[in-house]
């Protein structure tokens, strides 16, 4: 190569370079992609995925309880990509003009009846869930695992005997996996990712309640162009894959 | 007492500079409450405030939190005793035993005392082995959570306004003959009194506003262990007006006792 075109081959790089705001050499782009807490595992999972296929970008994720996240992104808390759990949770981001765009969903999730490991309560069936002798676990009024918790209670005509609303799905999880409490209604993924501390009790055959998660880009970001590739990615089959190993269903 | 000086006021020209940041350090303090006060709904205020939802929040707190103060004033007092009087092996690491609440995150304050005291840690099971008392779920779980974060704030305080007593009083006293127990009762304790007063109030103060310990040790449910700062959080998650609302009773209540508690006891001249 002669060298006057090597080094303006080098200029343009260098341009490219400075065009798209860095470079694999230079210090990676952030992308801030706040996700609801049920995704955390697999969240992370996807993060290391696509920073191993785009080394030059660092996924910064957000791990919060969907309406923290909400009141977060409302009150203008930095945020590329938000991925929620709940179909009505996007409506008032939309509302707010935050939503760029369209809401895809990436995944579902059923929610279950767990107990921990060794079953202190005996518990064999929902109905125990009205035993005021057990402790049980929901998540609080407004948290979605909470609302799907008291709707599975209603279908199967349980007057649950409530010891704790936690504020979130991870605050549950703990204190259900340390045998805290008796059971508790937590995600199936949940049940999945406790590597075994937690055993999932078959619902009564009819009754179930599952959410789904909506991922959108958010209005107003400083990488919109990487904001748009996470998002393809979410929706790619190599993290409906990812998402399948932690117990989430196909949208 | 040779240690205190008096200041008198006099008319310093305050430099510009200095009042410039003075002015924004009350800012800082000022503007999220002026904020929080334009988000009220006023309107609805009533019928938001007298929520069964909101008066079991403040039964709830106002329960846990002076449990928690006559529990650090019994225990509290003595062990800040102790320390300022007593010179024994150790006592550093005690010092820095009871600082260390103040430094670590609360939820790890929740976490350290759920696995302690849980239904399976290494107290809480014996515990519910012989009494069947759980503690977690429990106002007990609230009140214990709420006396570990807070009781540092008193120890320290009493500790301190010992150390800076002088002793010439209660050796006068002992030359006069009055006991140990009247010396303490009589002379030191009423000589520390403002510090005292003031380390219960932060106590006090400190227990009212615990958050992360509770919910971690506690759990949340309403009436029973949900504390107003909980009640706030959830009601974040739901129905934004009744946070603000829950928000707006816990600055006036933390104000009027901070307020009310400066004139009666606080009053440095």
């Amino acid at each position: 190569m002669h060298p006057s075109v090597r080094r303006s081959a080098l200029v343009a790089v260098a341009i490219a370079c400075a065009l798209a705001g860095a470079c694999a050499s230079g210090s990676p782009r952030e992308v801030i992609v706040s996700a609801a807490s049920s995704l955390a595992g697999a969240m992370e999972e996807v993060e290391a995925r696509y920073e191993a296929l785009n080394p030059d970008v660092d996924i910064v994720l957000n791990i919060g309880g969907t309406p923290l996240l909400v009141e977060q992104l409302l009150a203008g808390a930095p945020a590329d990509v938000v991925v929620l759990a709940g179909d009505g949770a996007t409506e008032s981001l939309e509302s707010a003009g935050l939503v760029r765009g369209e809401a895809t969903k990436v995944a579902t999730n059923a929610i279950g009846l767990a107990v921990p490991q060794a079953n202190p309560g005996g518990v064999d069936d929902v109905m125990d869930a009205a035993d005021p002798e057990l402790l049980v676990g929901v998540c609080a009024i407004g948290v979605p695992c909470g609302d799907l918790a008291r709707s599975v209670l209603a279908q199967a005509g349980v007057d649950a005997r409530i010891d704790t609303s936690e504020p979130n799905v991870l605050a549950l999880v703990t204190k259900l996996v340390s045998g805290e409490l008796d059971l508790g209604f937590v995600y199936t993924t949940d049940v999945l990712g406790s590597g075994g501390r937690l055993t999932e009790i078959a619902l009564p055959s009819g009754v179930g309640a599952s959410t789904t998660y909506p991922a959108f880009a958010v209005s107003g970001s400083d990488v919109p162009d990487l904001a748009d590739d996470v998002l393809a990615f979410l929706a790619s089959d190599t993290v409906a894959e990812i998402l399948g190993e932690y117990g989430f269903g196909a949208p | 007492m040779t240690r205190r000086h008096h200041t008198r006021r006099t008319n310093v020209r305050t430099p510009a500079g200095i009042a410039v940041l003075a002015g924004v350090a009350v800012a800082v303090f000022a503007v999220p409450v002026v904020g929080l006060f334009l988000g009220v709904p006023w309107m609805e205020l009533p019928s938001l405030v007298t929520d069964p939802f909101v008066l079991d929040a403040l039964r709830v707190s106002l329960i846990s939190s002076v449990a928690a103060v006559v529990l650090a004033a019994v225990l509290g007092v003595p062990l800040a005793w102790t320390l300022a009087r007593v010179d024994f092996r150790g006592r550093s690491v005690v010092r820095a035993l009871v600082t260390l609440p103040l430094v670590l995150p609360p939820v790890v304050a929740g976490a350290a005392l759920l696995v302690t005291l849980g239904r399976t840690g290494v107290i809480g099971e014996p515990i519910e082995a012989v009494t069947g008392l759980v503690l977690p779920f429990s106002i007990w779980a609230v009140i214990i959570a709420n006396t570990f974060v807070a009781m540092p704030f008193l120890v320290i305080t009493v500790e301190g306004a010992l150390l800076n007593l002088d002793r010439r009083y209660e050796e006068a006293a002992s030359t006069l003959g009055a006991r140990r127990w009247t010396i303490l009762r009589r002379v030191t304790l009423p000589m520390i009194a403002p510090s005292l007063v003031a380390g219960l109030v932060l106590t006090w103060a400190r227990a009212f506003g615990e958050f992360g310990a509770t919910v971690t040790f506690a759990g949340s449910l309403a009436g029973r262990t949900q504390t107003m700062p909980l009640a706030v959080f959830v009601a974040l998650q739901s129905d934004r007006e009744a946070a603000i609302a829950l928000s707006l009773v816990m600055v006036v209540v933390s104000l009027a006792v901070l307020l009310a508690l400066r004139d009666r006891w606080w009053r440095i001249t």
